[in-house]
């Protein structure tokens, strides 16, 4: 999903069929469609924000726990890096340690 | 990104005997079973969902060259897109998008099997995003 400048410009996006104070240029999402034997092409659902939890298998197993998801509520993603970048990370950390 | 309420922390838990806590698994069981019913019953509204016909010739840029939207099936019936927030001039992808897109491939596998195909958009050049894709690991298109 993107946006047009005109869009970013006022600062109200719509976003997951509702408008969104936010400015930047494009949010995640995701899209179903299904084409018929005749080449017919249909959009059969979107979904944004939260309805792709379901797509986050992590967050799933994480919900199997007594700690949960554990995130911080004023900023719920604020411990996810690139997957690269945990190890590097804690490397980091220990040689501070010594 | 909106705002989650989750429970933080582990204060206050009580610890009781196996039969207690078998009592209190039990009960929490026949709520997660009116969940699940519940959440079938959404699937299958979800489902039942109209259809809107899509008249416009999409064009994306793919690894082998320019394809349509009717390519990114691949034969199948079903086709899930998933829209990564990765822009022209990027340097790397979104980071949550990237938490997201470390699940897709262990799904890619398995979802083929069900007449869906499964892709990931965006809007930055197909030069932008390999490299960051490689580094990633990541297979799916």
């Amino acid at each position: 999903m993107s946006f047009t400048p005109e869009q970013i410009k006022s600062g109200v996006l719509p976003y997951n069929y509702s408008k969104f104070k936010m400015k930047i240029d494009e949010l995640q999402g995701v899209s179903a469609c299904y084409r018929d034997r005749n080449g017919a092409i249909y959009h059969t659902y979107s979904s944004y924000a939260r309805g792709i939890d379901l797509m986050n298998t992590t967050y799933n197993f994480l919900d199997l726990t007594a700690k949960g998801r554990d995130e911080n509520p004023d900023s719920t993603q604020d411990w996810v890096r690139y997957h690269d970048e945990y190890k590097r990370r804690s490397n980091e950390r220990s040689a501070n340690d010594d | 990104m909106p705002k989650i309420k989750t429970v933080r922390g582990i204060e206050n838990r009580k610890v009781v005997s196996q039969k207690e806590w078998l009592a209190a698994r039990r009960k929490l069981l026949v709520k997660e079973k009116k969940f699940s019913k519940l959440r079938d019953e959404l699937n299958l509204q979800r489902r039942k969902l109209p259809w809107v016909k899509i008249e416009r010739d999409y064009v994306f840029d793919g690894p082998e060259g320019n394809v349509t939207l009717a390519d990114l099936f691949c034969g199948k019936s079903q086709l899930i897109i998933y829209h990564f927030m990765f822009g022209p001039g990027w340097k790397e992808g979104c980071e949550h998008c990237s938490f997201w897109a470390d699940h897709f491939d262990s799904v890619n596998a398995h979802i083929g099997q069900r007449d869906t195909a499964f892709v990931v958009v965006s809007r930055a050049p197909l030069t932008e995003i390999e490299p960051f894709k490689k580094r990633m690991g990541w297979q799916f298109k």
